[in-house]
């Protein structure tokens, strides 16, 4: 059964885990808008911050997804920003609506 | 305070821990560098190699399993030998031995497994072969290996795991990246290691003062009489302000100062401290109060300034938002923690406070209390005598100065770390850091002691000199430290006679000493400028020619310290004294 699941909520704590790792010129935004790509992160960070993501939606809605394949070897990943983030979650979770 | 550069080895990828301390916020800023992941034991590039470089602390943190490759066994469950087990882990100690000496701190997370390792289940903690019962038997035997080791610091790695919780440990974060641990335990571990950092640079707080009404007890004394007050007794609230008191009395037996801020009529206040029998905290625990219908940060600069202690010394704990705030605004160096408006937590969040570390513990921490109460009578005793002369040769005041031996070298260390205000050029250095320098500056070091009529202030004072670099003619003073709890007897003059006594052995010709200012050692320049030193201005250095005696105050006793503890008392005049070793 599908389920309301507010993945744009974590995403955003996520974001506040993952910049208590980073300078603070280089956090990111808490905004759909705010650019998600191996230039912001670098591959271990963007794996910490996806594994947060899963963490989040695994603890808050009892969401199960597998982000880390979204990575590839160079670091790479389908989306450019939080909005596209949150709409590949929706797309590749089963349960969420 | 400076940034301080570490270094962080460990046998797992430590770099999201070493991202976190480095950008976390709170004081003191840390720089550090991971070592290559795996290469924990030793450099793997020239740049990394631990001889060549220096570093304000090292943080070694490992997993058993890749120190010890019978613990690795112990995990299969395969039956290793102890003796191989014991071996690992004290080849490990030497490791790590050796390494403490390339950094004044050291710190050690302990070894843990993750938390879904169950062993043996009910036989785990049984068994030689349990890994619970290996594990407890390893850290066991690391500690007793690195116990007495200076500026090595086992650190509770498991405590951050149960603050962590169910984020502790994060099997895909390994199996992806070879990080054990989740953020929650690096923020611990990182928070734990900056407190220690800030106490090692004399940051600790010394003083907390503290409310009454609804926060050392329950309810309004003015109002309900101390018959009428919740605390202890058949009642949880009660119950919890009780431990709330044991936590603060624990505080106090670790060397911080308590004292009371209340707004409250003080003879109703002090007969509910006096009487109420569930009271923990007695009288005698607090070296002040001021208890009155004053504005309460006017009375936290009181209490400072009556205990020579600088405001940022100082915490203040209140159940009052609108206290907490006004103190907050009004005295910003003060600490003012949040404080939950849940009393049952009041205990555990005093306990979690990180503000009080210190890497230091001498027996001047657990007396200081008494010390500070015996200046208070001293103070009381003095308002009927005209001069500090007359006032000084009445309370038989004896100064005992001894050259530095190794059994006082963790109070030195930790005197020179935490005055603040007598205090020539506020250097920091770590106990090894002395020691080491000592050994190979050529520098002299004396340890004070002062002892009166009213009580015993133990160790002091510190005094350091070595012979001048750049004029060889002249002997310069490095470290001039003293208590606040002893500024003001003479003491000072009697350090400075030190110092041109041990020039004149020397047969050198002047004293230096340059002042370096801080915010708070004010008082220390009042004293050199009316030493009778010639100041040179531009370099802000005094200078005492030797050939001008140095008379010490007559109306001090100074005793010249043997190496065994003993001493030998003279009179001092005007020859000055002889000190050991010099």
């Amino acid at each position: 059964m599908k389920q309301k699941v507010d993945v744009v909520a974590a995403i955003y704590s996520a974001i506040d885990d993952i910049n208590k790792q980073l300078p603070v010129a280089k956090r990111l935004a808490k905004d759909l808008a705010a650019p998600i790509s191996a230039a912001d992160l670098d591959s271990l960070n963007m794996i910490n911050f996806l594994l947060a993501v899963e963490e989040r939606l695994q603890l808050d809605s009892h969401v199960e997804i597998d982000l880390g394949a979204a990575v590839s070897s160079s670091g790479e990943v389908p989306f450019k920003n939080v909005a596209e983030l949150a709409d590949y979650i929706r797309q590749n979770c089963k349960s969420c609506d | 305070m400076k940034q301080l550069e570490g270094l962080c080895w460990s046998s797992f990828y430590a770099g999201t821990f070493v991202q976190l301390l480095n950008h976390d916020e709170g004081a003191p800023v840390v720089h550090a560098e991971a070592g290559e992941y795996g290469q924990w034991f030793g450099p793997s590039t020239e740049g990394r190699d631990p001889e060549k470089r220096s570093c304000d602390f090292l943080i070694v943190w490992t997993m058993p399993e890749h120190i010890s490759p019978s613990f690795a066994k112990v995990l299969q469950f395969e039956l290793v030998s102890q003796d191989a087990l014991k071996r690992e882990v004290d080849d490990f100690s030497e490791m790590v031995l050796q390494m403490g000496s390339r950094a004044p701190l050291l710190f050690l997370p302990m070894w843990v497994v993750p938390t879904w390792h169950r062993g043996l289940g009910a036989l785990d903690m049984a068994l030689e072969r349990g890994i619970g019962k290996s594990l407890l038997e390893m850290n066991a035997r690391l500690c007793a290996n690195l116990a007495g080791a200076k500026g090595i610091f086992p650190l509770n790695t498991a405590r951050w795991i149960a603050c962590a919780g169910t984020r502790a440990f994060q099997p895909k974060l390994w199996h992806m990246t070879k990080n054990p641990f989740g953020n929650d335990v690096y923020l611990e571990a990182l928070r734990d290691i900056k407190a220690a950092l800030a106490g090692s640079v004399g940051k600790s707080k010394k003083l907390v003062v503290v409310d009454l009404d609804e926060t050392l007890w329950g309810g309004l004394v003015g109002e309900v009489g101390w018959q009428g007050l919740r605390l202890g007794g058949h009642d949880y609230v009660g119950e919890a302000l009780q431990d709330f008191q044991r936590a603060l009395k624990g505080l106090k037996n670790r060397g911080v100062l308590l004292a009371v801020a209340s707004k409250n009529d003080e003879p109703a206040a002090l007969e509910a401290i006096q009487r109420h029998p569930e009271m923990v905290l007695k009288l005698e625990d607090f070296v002040a109060w001021r208890i009155n219908w004053k504005d309460k940060a006017d009375n936290i600069i009181e209490l400072a300034k009556e205990l020579n202690l600088g405001l940022d010394a100082v915490v203040f704990i209140d159940d009052s938002e609108h206290e907490r705030q006004r103190v907050k605004n009004a005295l910003p160096d003060v600490y003012v923690p949040d404080w939950p408006a849940e009393k049952t937590q009041f205990a555990s969040h005093l306990l979690n406070l990180r503000c009080f570390d210190s890497l230091q513990v001498s027996a001047e921490d657990a007396a200081r209390t008494k010390m500070y109460q015996e200046e208070t009578i001293r103070s009381q005793a003095r308002s009927g005598h005209i001069s500090t002369e007359e006032w000084l040769a009445a309370s038989d005041l004896q100064v005992t100065v001894r050259r530095l031996e190794e059994v006082d070298l963790p109070r030195v260390a930790q005197l020179i770390n935490k005055t603040n205000q007598m205090n020539l050029a506020t250097r920091r250095i770590s106990e090894l850091d002395l020691k080491r320098w000592c050994e190979n500056s050529g520098a002299a070091v004396w340890s004070i002691r002062a002892a009166d009529r009213f009580g015993d202030s133990g160790l002091c004072g510190v005094l350091s000199a070595v012979v001048d670099a750049d004029a060889e003619d002249a002997v310069r003073i490095v470290d001039y430290v003293l208590s606040c709890r002893v500024i003001g007897r003479k003491i000072e003059d009697v350090m400075l006679h030190v110092a041109v006594e041990w020039a004149k052995s020397l047969h050198k010709a002047k004293v230096l000493a340059t002042h370096v200012p801080s915010e708070r050692n004010g008082v220390c320049l009042d004293f050199w400028m009316n030493s009778g030193c010639a100041w040179h201005k531009e370099s802000n250095t005094f200078v005492w020619p030797v050939e001008q005696p140095h008379l010490l105050p007559h109306y001090i006793q100074v005793c010249r310290g043997m190496p065994d503890g003993q001493s030998e008392t003279s009179q001092q005049s005007a020859e000055g004294i002889r000190i050991h070793g010099a």
